[in-house]
């Protein structure tokens, strides 16, 4: 959201292994949600300019929990929850040479707010990524907004770039898609004929907890688990179709459960990693007896649609 | 005889891994080479899950589910999709980008609400 109102300097994961010597992870847990990305990308990575891997680069996590991944830092900026705001604009201030009137900024001492700006001013390519911590705390999207601002900083002193910890192998993908259909990435409401885009209004869960939506398809994802109570009570309450090959707490409040191979497995396609570049799946196996793909699925679907409209 | 397909992309996390190997038997992953935990765990799919073999449909919720075909399952779902003033289509970050061109252009058609894991 936040990239839409200011833009973000990026580059492929390829060119962070070969070239970032100081890398921040803020609020996000690679370790255990990405266990090979510090090992192919990252950190340990041997890039083309970082031979010694490891060793050529400097980690700093941002973390309000000494996380496993916090364990391999060379600085952990230990803040407290929901202060990440403050911190990025305490890291700004550092950086244009502000004296502080206090000894802590979020519970972080101002020395430590130093030392990872001057870490980050010397780096000769930095990198920055962040997950659910920095999305999901107080702030959201506005987070990821002033954490641009300090990227945009950095870069008057050197390159820095700031990517998103995607969850899902295909998350990126969806957003590519539907841009190049609707011209927004994500919470398009098509409602009204054309597309509208209004974050806060649009999403999915703006129009479940206030009840608004009459209808739902949940594709693929498990919304009943991880959706506010709020969202799930109305999901309970209206006609839910469940696209999804395994049994899960959606497909036990729906109506229609329709199961479907597993891409990337028993079927092939494309899909957008976490920076943007496209890689091909391939089938490894074949789809079980009787199993329709998601594509076949979706076409037989809008085949039907048009026919009824 | 057990058959080694090199460099598969791993479907977990956005860092879609392409160094992947897969043993494959019989038409069954009998193990992976270079993948994570989690995506080996994708791949081999355990995890004690219970998998789906048919589409199945209820009319209320209360209700057990009765097995259904494909066609009528899907048809159904289009009638409540052109039916719903407001529906909502959610999900779509576990598909591939075709499989997610022809639900996009499903919602475009019915006008709904087009939302992602992204926004959570």
């Amino acid at each position: 959201m936040a990239v839409q109102e200011i833009g973000y300097p990026v580059c492929t994961l390829g060119e962070a292994k070969s070239r970032s010597d100081v890398v921040i992870f803020w609020g996000c847990n690679p370790i255990h949600a990405h266990p090979r990305h510090m090992g192919r990308y990252s950190i340990y990575a041997r890039g083309f300019f970082r031979e010694r891997g490891r060793n050529d680069r400097t980690v700093i996590v941002v973390d309000p929990r000494k996380t496993d991944t916090a364990k391999l830092a060379d600085v952990h900026v230990q803040l407290e929850p929901h202060k990440d705001y403050e911190l990025v604009s305490a890291m700004r201030a550092a950086l244009r040479g502000y004296e502080f009137e206090v000894d802590s900024v979020a519970g972080v001492p101002v020395e430590t707010i130093y030392e990872a700006m001057d870490l980050c001013k010397s780096a000769q390519f930095g990198q920055l990524y962040f997950g659910m911590g920095v999305t999901m705390s107080k702030g959201r999207h506005r987070n990821v907004d002033i954490a641009i601002n300090l990227i945009i900083d950095l870069n008057t002193y050197t390159k820095f770039g700031l990517m998103p910890m995607r969850g899902h192998y295909n998350v990126n993908g969806f957003n590519q898609v539907v841009t190049w259909l609707t011209g927004y990435p994500f919470g398009v409401d098509l409602t009204r004929g054309y597309p509208r885009y209004n974050p806060g209004e649009t999403c999915a869960n703006d129009v479940l907890q206030r009840g608004e939506t009459d209808m739902m398809l949940n594709i693929a994802a498990d919304s009943g688990a991880h959706f506010p109570q709020k969202a799930i009570e109305h999901m309970a309450k209206i006609p839910l179709v469940c696209v999804d090959p395994h049994q899960t707490p959606t497909t036990e409040i729906s109506n229609i459960v329709i199961p479907t191979s597993f891409s990337g497995v028993e079927t092939g396609g494309v899909a957008y990693r976490m920076d943007g570049v496209p890689l091909e799946l391939k089938k490894v196996v074949d789809v079980p007896e009787g199993i329709w793909t998601d594509k076949d699925v979706f076409d037989y679907m809008l085949k039907k649609v048009k026919e009824m409209l | 005889m057990v058959e080694v397909i090199k460099n598969v992309v791993c479907p977990f996390c956005g860092c879609l891994c392409d160094d992947i190997e897969v043993m494959v038997e019989n038409n069954h992953i009998v193990g992976t080479k270079n993948a994570c935990r989690i995506g080996h765990a994708k791949f081999m799919h355990f995890e004690g899950a219970v998998r789906y073999t048919e589409p199945l449909m209820r009319e209320n919720k209360k209700d057990d589910f009765k097995k259904t075909d494909y066609e009528t399952a899907i048809e159904e779902t289009a009638r409540l999709l052109v039916e719903s003033k407001l529906p909502l289509m959610y999900g779509f970050s576990s598909i591939d980008c075709n499989a997610q061109h022809a639900a996009i252009s499903t919602g475009i058609e019915v006008g709904a609400i087009l939302d992602n894991t992204a926004s959570v």
